[in-house]
């Protein structure tokens, strides 16, 4: 069966190119959020088996909804979408629960390695 | 990235999307940044959210390879960056500049999708920007003990555009020793399990801010082991506020989705095709009734009456029902066109302070009505001639504050942009409390520019209606803010065109108003159905003032125009027929008469009967066709024949124009 993903970004483009390269490649996109409040509730309510994570947006910020939905669930698979610059708060994510990063603008195998990596 | 993997064009059209409301929002965002600097309150969250527009902006660009438009918004998210910071002080030139910086980002965004040329002036702003945000970074610079030689991942972030795949890695490889380093130090050193400080703003690409921050401890254990000291950043709390903003805003998710207006069009035409089909089957099962009822014909004998009775019941109630599902599907469908006009009213408050600034006014806008509703694609139009009904208020409505300080007004102006429903149609008003228009001035231009004669005698309506006239000089009297030249006789005919209505009221040293009545929706109109010799005519009932029967006797020719006296007012007659070459004879004895009108002009269509009302479907007709005099579109009947729809706009002023001669002719009667 293949794997249920949630993607998280507040923007509407990157979450079509990430839900393209997932779709592409066997993933299921069960659902999308575009804010921290989002994610927490479509987390709880689709229970996915991974979740991308953007780390800057309104409402509430990408650490902050790792942390919530961690606190929910200790094994929740999520992995933080990263701009460069950002490595300190790449390290508190994943001090907050995240499995790993990827960085962007994505590249489709890394992500897809990441993503194979996090899941097994 | 492959194409193969995304269809590009589909990517554009949602990052145009996206990218509009952004610039909308930090408009908007900077708007009220400006009144806080005035003010000299500012609410941190403004800069938060300009920081994550500018943000997503630079994110959703760089993907789609748009990297001037990434490179810009990089920028301007650093500037935010130093100001949410409190490293720039937030002052007005700082909101100039980013106010610059949108309008470049916009121009980018709009060349980056090929709607537009590239903006001029990038280059230059780009530097100047440097220039203003370098004096803060190198301050901080000095700070934290920083050369400003090494290369480093904050700078790697700001030319984030230039990227290359080994910056990632580095960057990545820098990210994985961090956390090799964190998970040493926890264990060494247990600290709290859970709570790992919530940081209320994310930061993205300045990294220099976290130094500052830094609790002292891990910057002096970390920092002998690395090279570069923004590496020195350690899962440090950034500003530990008390937690989860988030939390509290719960409660009103607004749940939208974007569909392409194509998809709705497409819907709206088969509700068209669903709305045709009802009238159809309620016209057979009308018909069958009336067979039913009609005694005399009963020559079919009474069993097949039997029979055929509760049948013709049958499709009575079953066209009922689905008259009544179609008119929900229709509503609804509507419904999901309709947008808030705010969406259009958004971004006049930026407008009317440039015009003003520019202007050496002082004015205030004051939106009312932003949350009415109308359909997308007249909120989409409605925007231009907005806008130029707006610089014209505050370019030429508005006094210069000294000006009204002597006439004893408020220094500060104000224009009121204010909208609401009003039955079956929008009402938007656009007023000032300026001086009102010089009907004086504009009757001296009218006469120079030979438009009217010393001899004629306008009423204040006709003379205000002289601006709305092609070609009139807008040099003194009325709009040409900024050089475009673009006169009120635009404005009028894009109202038209959506097949609305313009009105102006203007009171001497008071102030003007302009009223726009638009339709809610251009789909689907009521119709009187007229017929002209073989030929089925639509004509919009809205416009339709009465239908009547005339006797030729009462009509008169007038320089070979007919008109006929109605109530005291001469109107003059359009015999369809001729005017669309149709043939046919005209009856010696008396006339069908359509009376339309417009604002007050009116006209006669003469016909040759009267087919009933009915709601039609308004289809465009192709370009093959091109624009044909008289007609502004075409519609299926529930027969299925095709009817064409009269543009009584073009009617009416065409015959308005020859008739002045009649007018001038009848005055003396």
């Amino acid at each position: 069966m293949s794997k249920r993903v949630l993607i998280v970004d507040d923007a509407v483009v990157m979450r079509m190119m990430i839900k393209g390269i997932l779709s592409k490649n066997g993933f299921d996109v069960v659902g999308e959020a575009q804010n921290g409040v989002e994610a927490v509730e479509k987390y709880k309510q689709l229970q996915p088996d991974l979740v991308t994570m953007d780390m800057v947006m309104p409402e509430m910020d990408g650490i902050t909804a790792v942390k919530q939905i961690v606190a929910g669930d200790p094994n929740a698979k999520i992995i933080m979408c990263t701009s460069m610059g950002q490595q300190a708060l790449v390290v508190e994510a994943i001090q907050a629960g995240a499995k790993s990063f990827i960085t962007k603008p994505f590249q489709p195998p890394k992500i897809l390695e990441t993503i194979q990596k996090v899941l097994s | 990235m492959s194409d193969e993997l995304f269809n590009r064009e589909e990517f554009i059209s949602y990052f145009r999307d996206e990218a509009e409301e952004l610039l909308q929002q930090i408009d908007a965002d900077l708007l009220r940044l400006e009144e806080g600097v005035n003010s000299g309150e500012t609410d941190p969250e403004i800069i938060n959210s300009l920081f994550r527009a500018l943000h997503t902006v630079k994110g959703s660009s760089g993907m789609l390879g748009f990297v001037e438009v990434q490179g810009l918004a990089h920028k301007l998210e650093n500037l935010c960056d130093l100001l949410r910071k409190d490293r720039m002080p937030l002052s007005e030139s700082a909101v100039d500049i980013l106010f610059t910086g949108r309008d470049l980002l916009t121009g980018l965004v709009q060349s980056a999708i090929g709607e537009e040329e590239a903006p001029h002036g990038v280059a230059e702003y780009i530097d100047k920007l440097d220039k203003y945000t370098s004096i803060y970074e190198e301050t901080s610079h000095v700070i934290e003990g920083r050369t400003g030689q090494e290369h480093s991942f904050e700078e790697a972030a700001a030319h984030e555009e230039q990227a290359s795949d080994a910056d990632v890695a580095a960057f990545e490889a820098e990210v994985e020793r961090l956390l090799a380093q964190a998970q040493a130090a926890s264990a060494a050193a247990p600290i709290e399990p859970t709570p790992v400080p919530v940081f209320e703003e994310p930061v993205a690409a300045a990294p220099e801010g976290f130094i500052k921050e830094l609790p002292p401890e891990p910057v002096e254990t970390i920092k002998p082991e690395l090279p570069k000291p923004v590496a020195a950043a350690t899962p440090a709390p950034v500003a530990p506020k008390p937690a989860a903003n988030g939390d509290q805003r719960r409660s009103s998710i607004h749940q939208t989705i974007r569909v392409d207006i194509e998809r709705l069009d497409a819907l709206l035409n088969l509700v068209g095709e669903l709305v045709i089909n009802r009238t159809r089957i309620s016209d057979i099962a009308n018909t069958l009734e009336r067979l039913m009822n009609d005694k005399s014909g009963a020559a079919a004998g009474g069993a097949a009456q039997g029979i055929i009775a509760p049948l013709a019941k049958d499709l009575a109630d079953s066209a009922a029902l689905l008259a009544r599902t179609t008119n929900e599907i229709q509503e609804s469908i509507m419904k999901v066109r309709m947008v808030p006009i705010g969406q259009v009213f958004d971004r006049f408050p930026r407008l009317v302070r440039d015009v003003a600034k520019a202007r050496g006014k002082e004015v205030q806008l004051v939106i009312s009505g932003a949350e009415t509703d109308l359909d997308k694609t007249i909120v989409d139009e409605v925007g231009e001639p907005l806008m130029h009904l707006l610089r014209n208020n505050v370019d030429h409505g508005i006094e210069a504050p000294d000006e009204r300080e002597r006439l004893g007004k408020a220094r500060v102006g104000t224009i009121s942009l204010n909208a609401y429903h009003e039955g079956n149609q929008i009402i938007i008003e656009v007023a000032d409390d300026g001086g009102g228009i010089n009907l004086e001035k504009v009757r001296a231009r009218g006469l120079k520019q030979g438009l009217i004669s010393s001899d004629d005698r306008l009423s204040d309506r006709e003379i205000v209606d002289l601006i709305f006239t092609p070609g009139f000089s807008t040099a003194e009297v009325v709009s040409d803010v900024s050089g475009r030249g673009v006169g009120m006789d635009v404005v009028k005919r894009n109202i038209t065109r959506l097949k609305g209505v313009f009105d102006v009221e203007t009171v001497s040293g008071q102030g003007t108003r302009f009223t726009i009545k638009l339709p809610l929706t251009l789909a689907i109109i009521q119709a009187l159905l007229v017929r002209v010799v073989d030929e089925l005519y639509a004509i919009p009932l809205d416009s339709v003032i009465e239908s009547q029967r005339v006797e030729m006797t009462d009509v008169r020719t007038v320089h070979g125009n007919e008109v006929i006296t109605l109530r005291g007012q001469v109107v003059p007659l359009v015999r369809i027929a001729e005017f669309f070459e149709l043939g046919g004879q005209r009856d010696p004895d008396k006339v069908m008469i359509v009376i339309v009108g417009l604002q007050g002009r009116q006209v006669g269509l003469v016909v040759d009967s009267f087919e009933g009302e009915q709601e039609i479907v308004i289809k465009p007709l192709s370009d093959v066709v091109g624009r044909i005099p008289g007609i502004s579109g075409a519609t299926i009947l529930g027969n299925g024949s095709i009817s064409l729809i009269i543009d009584v706009h073009s009617l009416v002023s065409d015959a308005h124009v020859s008739g002045k001669v009649a007018r001038a002719e009848f005055s003396g009667v």
